[in-house]
């Protein structure tokens, strides 16, 4: 015996009908129930009207630019690197997922932590020339830069800058300002700008507009002149480097800038560094900064990435605690793992380990990654079975049960290592 | 999926992409560059593109397309803020200003009731109708593009439809 249809149920198949995504043994069911209601059967009909209406109304389409600059800038790419055989990485890719993690604010202010490159040394380019494609997976580097603000020498001003920099949102930024009357100002930009601390004394300060976008990449870093610009021919060598010049219009204004001729596949993408630039108003030059140092993946002083201690607030209901306060809690804790950060909030609870520069989040809260695409995999930590997720603006997470609570391991490790980790953690060899 | 063949998926998703980056923000010209910085992400992220294989598994090039324009919208939203904050919905919609007489455009009374109830719906489920009918995307794509279920774009059309044709009657 079958349940009669409602109108509401045949309404939403007929939807589904319209859009010829319904099942054939829906089709047969929804059709009875038209052919006995006249209502819904007008309904259905209607939505056939409004699909016409709405596809016959005008609509706006892009200039013919947009398509012929991304096809250049991807055309003019060298291909990334194919580092594609143990599967995906957090790290190639744009990472968003902590910022949606449940316990993001208590994750923010402390990446960082103990420093370990783990990279070599980049041997750079010297031939203006050739244009090279080196592979780096994180990046610190050290610059100088001089800033002449609306082309006024008279406020020129000195930058000392730190980035190490490892994906797109993961970003500690240091820097030290000099002005011209010799005032000295400090401060510290963890991920995206959002996290702001006087480096003088730790706290946070307000966030403000106007600060450097950071979502995408750290300034050095600048696929968008490349993208929107067009070469100009060779520009003069800056802090020893050969340089291209790149002129472009961005919100209405011209610019131009000097671009290391040099190409390094990040995280996936090949980048380049902007050496110099400066806008053009009327002509002339405004707004110059132009680097005078630049050190690359120089070697990394640990004490370089203290980070000073700041309340925070979680506005996620997540209250700080003290490790040992927490059920959760690693059986074993591999060499070189220091907890940083516990939360709490009702059933959930977060613990923040940083090993090296990454931080490794271990959390009984359900992953949350941010809206995109999300490759989940079957897996086994130590022959458990486990589940991956790597979402395509994210870091690897791995679920596991032990002792019949769910713990769900999140770092921007491979997910290979990720796994091994979890299993050196929670399943150490027997 | 080399250089060549990303050109052509750029040549035929732009006007896709840019139309979804338009609905958002509302603003042409960043529309624009919005539209440029999605497949600049595509391009970098494309080894984790799986296509749609016979069986239909993997992911759909247009949802995966969408579903980078909206967190790349949500990015530019989050910056420009500098707060973590959800992109406010402002409703806008790919047409263009029925105001603006240099496009020549004429627009009804019938399609501006139309445009008001549009304006009117839920923004997630505009979206999907729009991705639907104005688009031409299947519910797995919307899906995808939308990161829902795609028992949620069913009923989410549905209610939509439902909405559009009581406010203007068709």
């Amino acid at each position: 015996m079958t349940t009669p249809m409602t109108h509401d149920r045949a309404r939403t198949l007929g939807s589904a009908w319209v859009d010829d995504e319904l099942g054939a043994a829906d089709v047969v069911t929804l059709r009875t129930h038209l052919d006995e209601c006249a209502a819904c059967t007008a309904h259905v009909e209607s939505m056939r009207t409004l699909g016409d209406a709405v596809r016959a109304m005008p609509r706006l389409r892009p200039g013919p630019a947009v398509a012929a600059a991304v096809i250049a800038a991807v055309e003019g790419a060298p291909r990334p690197s194919a580092r594609r055989t143990t599967g995906r990485t957090g790290r190639r890719l744009t990472p968003l997922a902590l910022a949606a993690a449940a316990v993001a604010a208590v994750v923010a202010v402390v990446v960082g932590g103990g420093a370990q490159p783990g990279t070599p040394f980049a041997i750079l380019p010297a031939s203006a020339q050739t244009v090279a494609l080196q592979r780096l997976t994180s990046v610190y580097l050290e610059r100088d830069i001089v800033e002449t603000p609306d082309g006024d020498a008279a406020q020129r001003r000195t930058v000392t800058e730190k980035v190490w920099w490892q994906a797109p949102d993961r970003l500690r930024l240091e820097r030290t300002v000099v002005d011209a009357a010799g005032r000295r100002t400090a401060e510290l930009i963890l991920r995206r700008g959002a996290d702001r601390y006087d480096a003088g004394n730790g706290r946070r300060m307000a966030t403000r507009r106007g600060a450097p976008a950071l979502d995408v990449l750290p300034e050095p870093l600048s696929p968008t002149v490349p993208l929107l610009g067009r070469p100009t021919g060779p520009g003069p060598v800056i802090a020893g480097r050969p340089t291209t010049t790149y002129e472009l219009e961005i919100e209405g204004g011209r610019r131009v800038a000097q671009v290391d001729t040099a190409r390094f596949v990040i995280l996936g993408g090949a980048d380049s560094f902007v050496l110099s630039k400066a806008e053009l108003r009327n002509g002339v030059p405004t707004a110059i900064r132009t680097v005078r140092r630049l050190d690359l993946n120089v070697a990394i002083d640990p004490q370089r990435f203290e980070l000073p201690e700041a309340d925070e607030e979680s506005d996620l209901g997540f209250v700080e605690r003290a490790p040992g306060q927490l059920t959760i809690s690693p059986p074993a804790r591999p060499r070189g793992l220091r907890a940083v950060r516990a939360a709490a909030a009702g059933a959930a609870e977060a613990l923040l380990f940083q090993r090296g520069a990454f931080p490794v989040l271990i959390s009984t809260a359900a992953p949350r990654d941010a809206s995109g695409p999300v490759d989940v995999q079957t897996t086994t930590v130590r022959g458990r079975a486990a589940v991956l997720r790597i979402p395509l603006y994210g870091y690897p997470s791995v679920t596991f049960t032990y002792e019949r609570r769910p713990i769900t391991l999140t770092s921007p490790l491979r997910p290979a290592e990720l796994i091994d980790l979890a299993a050196q953690m929670y399943f150490p060899a027997e | 999926m080399d250089e060549g063949s990303f050109a052509e998926v750029v040549r035929e998703h732009t006007p896709l992409v840019f139309g979804v980056v338009l609905r958002r923000v509302g603003d042409r010209s960043l529309a624009e560059d919005l539209t440029q910085e999605t497949f600049l992400h595509a391009w970098r992220g494309r080894a984790s593109f799986r296509g749609d294989d016979e069986a239909g598994a993997g992911t759909s090039l247009r949802g995966w397309l969408c579903a980078i324009a909206h967190n790349v919208v949500r990015d530019h939203a989050r910056a420009q803020r500098r707060r973590p904050v959800e992109v406010p919905e402002p409703g806008h919609l790919d047409l263009p200003d029925p105001s603006d007489a240099a496009d020549g455009m004429e627009l009804d009374e019938a399609m501006d009731r139309l445009r008001v109830a549009l304006h009117g719906l839920p923004a997630r489920h505009r979206e999907m109708f729009l991705l639907r009918e104005r688009d031409g995307l299947t519910y797995k794509e919307i899906a995808v593009a939308m990161s829902c279920p795609i028992g949620t774009v069913m009923s989410g059309l549905a209610r939509a439809r439902e909405r559009l044709i009581a406010a203007v009657g068709a």
